[in-house]
């Protein structure tokens, strides 16, 4: 079966077409979950309210972006929202931002499972904006809209994760720019 | 390449694949069913886990105590375990088949008093199993019958459901068909009424028929970007100017549009400014960015309704509000409206299909 007829399967509310959808795009939007809410049973909110809504406002995809990707929004809001609910996005340690070229040198000898146990050490509010940016690609005004934070705590909470992982692997690059 | 010192991280993100519990699937279909947005799974946190081990002690215990005495025909069903999603044991009955409500084209009897208006004749549709008249404009039929069937459906939300439906009496159903009517050709062929049932309009010059299905709702409905589709093709202001600004939307994504506003002289295109209506998070903003000053102005979408959009930022040392007026299917009046203006800017466009200059 095509995406696009799955697609049309769900639209019409065909089970079948909800339940084959779902087993192929769960296990990836279940990590997209699981990578910004630290708790299983959160994660699974977020996987299952997102689907009800991925299947009932399967209409509103006009088709003219990737499915994937347009589904993956959707998991992202949803934990942002739980992240929200529970209150678990604060932004310590606020520094300087500084316009300047990450220096992400010392991931590069680091396999998945290390770089996601690395990022998962990171601080609620600091890996959020570190996976907004860095993962799902989203500019600094469009975190600092989507967390209601102000486009310079984004850059420094971004800076301080980044600053972080150097420092949980012990590793010491000089700053660049 | 912004994001390139980050590419390490993102492929493994997208590489990665975890399995989702073993309840997940059947909690979504229990809210399917119910159409209901699904509640949060029971938390299994510190103190829940505490006390669990604290029944389970007493439990054991209890058991222990009464080992002798207990048969088998007697014996005590285990906890449920705590490593498993519970499944609530209510289970929601399956909805009702949606219904379809047929009506023919009638002449509107004399007795049907409202809401005829003589600069809009309407045409009037009969029901047998109500025994009712329901009335309609006919060229907004025509506009919702000639809509893009592809155009994608606006969220029932952002209409006002007491204002589709009056029902007078158990066997006599009227629609506000100047209401009614204008709903329908914003938005396609989707309606609602009160009880959050979706209606769907299949309409032709002859017959129509009304289709019933659950409704999306969703408790935290954000604003949608696709309120404003159509606005997308070109406008041109109104006036007398042969040289008059064109206005032009186009669809960027499935969360943003992008526009502009132009002069074309002598065959050169005069940007004055561009435009973005993009939802970002749970918010729909204007972005209005003036091509001279390369600065951006958001306007925070506050109020919306199918014929109105009012957008606002408060701070802003120009317009603070933005107001898109929808004037029937190929108008619209655009207002900017700052702190000390006591006679707003308006301005008035009409839809234009632009001439192809790709040939």
């Amino acid at each position: 079966m095509t995406e696009q007829q799955l697609i049309e399967g769900c639209r019409k509310g065909d089970r079948r077409s909800q339940e084959a959808l779902y087993a192929q795009m769960a296990p990836l939007m279940y990590a997209v979950c699981r990578r910004y809410l630290r708790h299983t049973a959160d994660a699974e909110d977020a996987l299952v309210t997102g689907f009800y809504k991925v299947f009932t406002h399967l209409k509103e995809y006009s088709g003219s972006g990737s499915f994937e990707g347009w589904i993956k929004k959707i998991m992202v809001n949803e934990s942002l929202m739980i992240l929200r609910k529970n209150n678990a996005l604060r932004y310590a340690g606020d520094i300087a931002a500084m316009e300047v070229e990450a220096d992400t040198r010392f991931a590069d000898s680091l396999s998945d499972e290390e770089i996601k146990a690395l990022v998962d050490s990171l601080p609620d509010g600091c890996r959020t904006v570190f996976n907004l940016y860095a993962v799902e690609g989203y500019l600094h005004r469009e975190i600092a809209e989507m967390l209601n934070i102000s486009i310079n705590t984004s850059k420094s909470q971004l800076q301080l994760a980044v600053r972080k992982l150097k420092e949980k692997l012990g590793k010491s690059y000089p700053e660049a720019g | 390449m912004e994001h390139e010192p980050y590419k390490k991280f993102r492929e493994s993100a997208e590489r990665r694949r975890e399995t989702p519990p073993a309840g997940a699937w059947d909690r979504i279909v229990q809210s399917l069913d119910s159409g209901q947005v699904p509640p949060p799974a029971p938390k299994r946190g510190p103190w829940l886990l505490l006390s669990t081990a604290i029944i389970a002690v007493t439990t054991a215990a209890l058991l222990w105590w009464n080992f002798s005495d207990t048969t088998e025909e007697q014996g005590i069903r285990p906890v449920a375990s705590s490593g498993q999603p519970v499944t609530p044991a209510i289970i929601t009955p399956a909805p009702a088949t949606a219904d379809t409500e047929k009506w023919v084209r009638e002449d509107a009897p004399s007795s049907i008093s409202e809401p005829v208006s003589a600069a809009q004749p309407l045409t009037a549709y009969q029901n047998p199993a109500y025994q009712g008249v329901v009335q309609f404009n006919p060229a907004l039929i025509e506009a919702a019958v000639t809509a893009p069937v592809a155009a994608p459906v606006v969220s029932p939300l952002q209409i006002e459901p007491a204002a589709l439906l009056n029902l007078d009496n158990d066997t006599t159903k009227y629609f506000r068909a100047s209401e009614l009517m204008n709903q329908i050709a914003l938005t396609s062929n989707v309606f609602v009424e009160p009880d959050d049932m979706v209606w769907n309009l299949n309409a032709s010059r002859n017959d129509m028929s009304l289709s019933r299905a659950l409704n999306y709702r969703t408790p935290q409905q954000a604003p949608k970007v696709d309120y404003f589709n159509w606005l997308i093709g070109a406008w041109k202001k109104k006036g007398n100017s042969p040289d008059a600004m064109v206005e032009e939307w186009q669809a960027k994504d499935d969360f943003s549009l992008t526009g502009r506003c132009y002069f074309s002289v002598n065959g050169d295109t005069m940007v004055m400014r561009s435009m973005r209506i993009e939802q970002i998070g749970e918010n729909l903003y204007y972005i209005l960015a003036e091509d001279t000053a390369h600065q951006e102005h958001r306007f925070r979408l506050r109020s919306y309704d199918p014929s109105r959009a009012v957008f606002e930022n408060e701070t802003n040392t120009g317009p603070r509000e933005i107001i898109y007026d929808r004037k029937g299917g190929n108008e619209f009046i655009s207002t900017g409206r700052g702190l000390q203006t006591t006679d707003p800017e308006k301005e008035k466009w009409e839809q234009v299909v632009l001439p192809d200059t790709t040939q």
